[in-house]
């Protein structure tokens, strides 16, 4: 049970945009990782929102599950991805909202595989169009044999996080 | 706004982010990545909208042997359980 919360690092995407957000140099004194996500892309493709991907010491080698609202029918979809790990706003979506999302990543010095879980939910205002709001929870599991040391964010689509996206990095300790 | 993408690291040691360009190598990994998932993402979406029809089309096949709404949603519910 988790009885601390320490802020490790944080981000504040400045007025060029960022492509990606590295926390690199983690230090392996905690017991899990929690990254809070307030996210904006400026991808215009399309009608739908963004997602973010996760690269756990520069690799993405995982496998998830996703339970994922986004559809433009209102049909919980559930299926599996290699890539994908939140919603996260786009410029597709209503001006000035920005996603909410948690990555919480449990026991992340093992040298076993690594559990972890997300949630988020991608704001849209407007009355008509595709992905109106995006939801998903997801389950993945890392295959990496030695603590995580870094967290790299990046938008699936290839687009900048834009300016005011923000990046929270807190450790837990378990006692 | 910087035309070169940009790619923050946050050394979690020091607090210190730096901020640098992304290498040509990196953009161009970055505009095929960006292609693929929006080629993934319409294949996706196409592929909603077809099964959304298809169910459509039966839904509508059904009632006019007789069902009801009520009647296909209780199979539905039942084939679901």
């Amino acid at each position: 049970m988790a009885n601390t919360y320490a802020l490790i690092a944080s981000n504040i995407v400045g007025s060029g945009g960022a492509s990606s957000v590295t926390f690199s140099s983690i230090s392996q004194t905690y017991t899990d990782l929690v990254v809070k996500v307030s996210s904006r892309t400026a991808r215009s493709t399309g009608s739908a929102a963004d997602q973010i991907a996760i690269a756990f010491n520069g690799s993405n080698t995982y496998t998830a599950k996703i339970l994922n609202s986004g559809s433009p029918f209102g049909t919980p979809q559930s299926y599996s991805s290699s890539s994908l790990a939140l919603e996260t706003d786009s410029a597709n979506n209503t001006a000035n909202t920005f996603n909410s999302g948690e990555i919480y990543i449990t026991n992340y010095t093992s040298t076993n595989n690594k559990s972890y879980s997300t949630d988020s939910v991608a704001e849209n205002n407007s009355g008509s169009g595709d992905y109106l709001v995006a939801l998903s929870l997801m389950a993945g599991s890392a295959t990496l044999t030695s603590g995580i040391t870094s967290i790299t964010l990046t938008s699936t689509t290839s687009n900048n996080f834009v300016q005011y996206s923000s990046f929270y990095l807190y450790g837990i300790k378990n006692s | 706004m910087t035309d070169t993408p940009i790619a923050i690291e946050v050394d979690c040691s020091t607090g210190i982010a730096t901020e640098r360009p992304l290498t040509a190598d990196e953009i161009a990994a970055r505009d095929a990545a960006a292609a693929q998932a929006e080629a993934d993402a319409k294949a996706k979406a196409d592929a909603d909208a077809a099964q959304a029809a298809q169910l459509a089309a039966t839904n509508a096949k059904l009632m006019a042997l007789g069902l009801t709404q009520a009647d296909i949603d209780a199979l539905l519910k039942a084939a679901k359980a």
